[in-house]
């Protein structure tokens, strides 16, 4: 099976650390670099203004220790390795970056960025927390608009909306693509493995030119449909096998202990839901070139189903409809040690998963494999229930 | 306050034919929900509640969190009518999403900060909008020279803390902190604002009238951080039994709240409540200069000798700041500094009083 495997694929498994390559040559030859942590963050704008952007979200544990002489020890590992990185000068994108935009997604990060402004040129843009139109457009659209315009000046440069136009057309039809690679989960059994999924989303964001990039990920879907179609699935045939869908914010440094040990397992991860998953995919820039495109930029990420929002009824609306779509068995909520959004908000997605009549599995975590044993039973006993529902004999 | 007063409060106003609204936080404005006519309480921590939140919430979160999922799904607060949910700290904010009967919640949005472009038209714009719910949902109607009105009262009742805290300019501070701060939380019965400012200036009074019990040795405490209703006994008496006195609390029960002002010769009163709330000394402010501002002021006021930041587990946007606090005590006021992190429990009281002792002899 290994030779019909796309042959791409390692180049996004590898991506992270190429990436710290390209990222210096990129600097070498005059390019300035954008650092983000979120979906939240317009990429319209950031690559209208010309600028390369990098995911700084910390994922290690390395730096959490220096984090925390700063910053207190019940905290998010995720806000603390970020803040501590750079602190310590150990991750090299945010290093190079020439500027740094945060999102007030959560109080962590807000006030962390407080912090971080202090070793880093900052933008930060806050974000609103009632998701309505009505009450919320005007003040985004400010945020969003201050947003460029503070490119505009750090950068001594113009960004027209024709420049803005194209990079939203672009960012869509990324966007399209990105919401195909989670299509390849609905077939049964899954296009592709939920580990490659979760590889090519991880690792997209460290490849930079955009052309290669969007190429590459074409030809993978393209292939693993194509295997698909002549009977070559990326999972050993087995129709007790549970189909997952995984969710939650920021475990990037937790997923070799979750993601990775679900698939090992015999769990097939069908679609990732919320911070990185679909949740920001499904929804495009309105293209109309009359209107504003800033207005069209706010209008969009408005809708981003993030839980930085209250009441976030479109996310419970997105857990229902990506149990129902992709024909889920089960649910995984991760979420990291002391992020109150994500983990609080587990408990209406356990509501609606109870409704859809699946089991919903809570993981919380942190960058220390001390817990690797632990959850490795808790994901065990949470296949063994859902083979059992689906007939499997013990 | 305890969950028979809560009862009482919302009974006796249902028999005057008033509606009740019941809110967690000062950033809400207060002054809308008393315009529609409605008894409006900023309820506090309360003890004797049923536990509700360790099945609906996380375990690792702040007790205020924890005691606010109490309070809404407790039968004391079955007949309310209205609950405002803001959106102040994600903890609060996700935790009101969970709250039974959603229909009578109400998220009011709260900006993130006092220096952006849209934080005033975001608070007037939210300000009306809470307006106009209240009109259609109780069918009545929100006339501006009620919201003056109101503003005008509860003006009075920020100005009566102001006062009744002022006594503890004296050298030596006129009276334990601990008795000023419970008589505030008591007052918080009250159902009326001119009531409660009336009972703190009662308070200020019979306080005076007395000679000070605090002796001159004893070290003059600046206390700011988290709202401390639930752990304001174990916390003060740490502070008083140990040679120190509480000469000002900055947090939400007594001066964040307090030093706002609703300007009533301002024309648009919705503008005029977007002035005040703007005003909130609140650490999801980010950045919250103006917490900075009003220690160094309330620091100099009260002749603070040291300055303690008490913080509750997981509140991280009151933990996070911590770090610039520390060294803007230490490096520019150059006045001694100790944050604590503490919970509703009590097994640690043992511990934060060593601490706190050990603090208070250091200066």
């Amino acid at each position: 099976m290994a030779t019909s495997l796309p042959e791409h694929f390692e180049d996004f498994a590898e991506a992270r650390r190429e990436g710290f390559l390209k990222v210096k040559e990129l600097k070498d030859s005059g390019k300035n670099i954008c650092g983000s942590f979120c979906q939240y963050t317009s990429a319209e704008i950031i690559r209208a203004a010309g600028l390369y952007q990098v995911g700084l979200c910390g994922r290690s544990a390395a730096p959490l220790k220096t984090a925390e002489t700063r910053l207190p020890a019940n905290l998010c590992p995720l806000i603390k390795a970020s803040y501590g990185h750079a602190l310590e000068e150990s991750c090299p994108y945010a290093f190079f970056s020439d500027i740094v935009v945060g999102e007030t997604t959560c109080d962590g990060k807000k006030k962390m960025y407080e912090l971080l402004g202090e070793l880093k040129p900052m933008q930060v843009i806050h974000l609103p927390n009632v998701p309505d139109y009505e009450r919320s457009l005007d003040m985004w659209v400010s945020e969003v608009r201050a947003f460029k315009e503070g490119l505009e000046e750090k950068f001594d440069i113009t960004i027209t909306d024709d420049m803005l136009n194209e990079s939203i057309e672009w960012c869509n039809k990324e966007r399209i693509q990105a919401a195909r690679i989670y299509e390849l989960g609905k077939y049964d059994p899954p296009a592709i493995s939920g580990i490659r999924m979760n590889d090519i989303m991880d690792g997209e964001q460290y490849i930079f030119d955009k052309e290669e990039k969007y190429n590459k990920i074409n030809d993978i879907l393209d292939q693993c449909e194509k295997n698909w179609h002549e009977g070559i699935y990326p999972y050993e045939p087995d129709p007790y096998r549970p189909r997952l869908v995984v969710s939650g914010g920021g475990y990037g440094g937790a997923k070799y202990k979750t993601v990775n040990v679900i698939e090992e397992l015999g769990g097939a991860i069908v679609c990732y839901e919320g911070c990185g998953g679909i949740s920001s995919r499904r929804r495009l820039v309105d293209e109309d070139r009359s209107r504003d495109p800033i207005i069209r930029i706010a209008e969009k990420y408005l809708e981003v189903p993030c839980a930085v929002v209250s009441p976030n009824t479109r996310r419970m609306q997105q857990v229902a409809d990506t149990i129902d779509e992709w024909n889920a068995d089960g649910y995984v909520s991760i979420t990291l040690h002391s992020c109150n959004p994500f983990a609080i908000e587990t408990e209406n997605i356990r509501r609606v998963c109870e409704s859809k009549g699946i089991p919903l599995l809570h993981i919380e975590t942190d960058f220390y494999p001390n817990d690797e044993g632990q959850i490795r039973t808790r994901i065990e006993a949470f296949l063994e229930m859902i083979r059992m529902n689906k007939g499997a004999k013990k | 306050m305890n969950k028979q007063d809560l009862q009482n409060i919302i009974s006796s106003s249902h028999e005057e034919g008033k509606k009740v609204a019941v809110s967690f936080c000062s950033h809400v404005p207060q002054e809308v929900l008393a315009a529609a006519g409605l008894t409006s309480l900023r309820v506090p921590y309360i003890r004797d509640v049923k536990d509700s939140a360790s099945k609906i919430l996380i375990r690792n979160l702040c007790p205020v969190v924890k005691n606010c999922c109490d309070i809404c799904e407790d039968e004391a607060l079955k007949d309310a009518d209205l609950l405002i949910a803001e959106t102040s700290c994600d903890g609060k904010k996700k935790m009101y999403e969970l709250i039974s009967n959603q229909d009578r919640v109400y998220f009011y949005q709260v900006a993130q900060g006092a220096d952006r472009d849209y934080v005033k038209p975001l608070i007037y714009s939210e300000s009306r909008h809470l307006a106009k719910q209240l009109e259609k949902r109780f069918g009545v109607e929100i006339t501006d020279e009620a919201i003056r009105k109101a503003g005008e009262l509860y003006n009075e009742e920020r100005d009566s803390i102001l006062s009744l805290m002022d006594i503890q300019t004296q050298i030596p501070p006129a009276a334990w902190g601990r008795d000023i701060f419970k008589a505030i939380q008591e007052h918080r019965m009250i159902a009326d604002p001119a009531g409660r400012a009336a009972a703190n200036l009662a308070t200020r009074e019979e306080l005076l009238s007395k000679a000070s019990p605090v002796p001159k040795r004893a070290k003059r405490i600046l206390v700011t951080g988290c709202p401390m209703s639930g752990v304001y006994e174990k916390v003060l008496d740490a502070v008083e039994h140990n040679g120190g006195v509480v000469v000002c609390f900055e947090n939400c029960e007594v001066m964040k709240s307090a030093v706002r002002h609703f300007n009533p010769e301002t024309e648009d009163v919705y503008q005029a409540l977007a002035d005040c709330y703007q005003n909130t000394a609140c650490a999801i402010m980010a950045p919250n200069d103006l917490r900075f501002e009003l220690i160094a002021g309330l620091a100099e006021t009260y002749q603070a000798d040291g300055v303690l930041d008490v913080t509750l587990q997981t509140c991280h946007p009151y933990t996070v700041e911590r770090d610039k606090m520390i060294r803007f005590c230490e490096d520019s006021l150059e006045i001694p500094y100790m944050s604590i992190e503490t919970d509703a429990g009590d097994s640690d009281s043992g511990q934060l009083a060593t601490r706190v002792a050990a603090f208070i002899e250091m200066l």
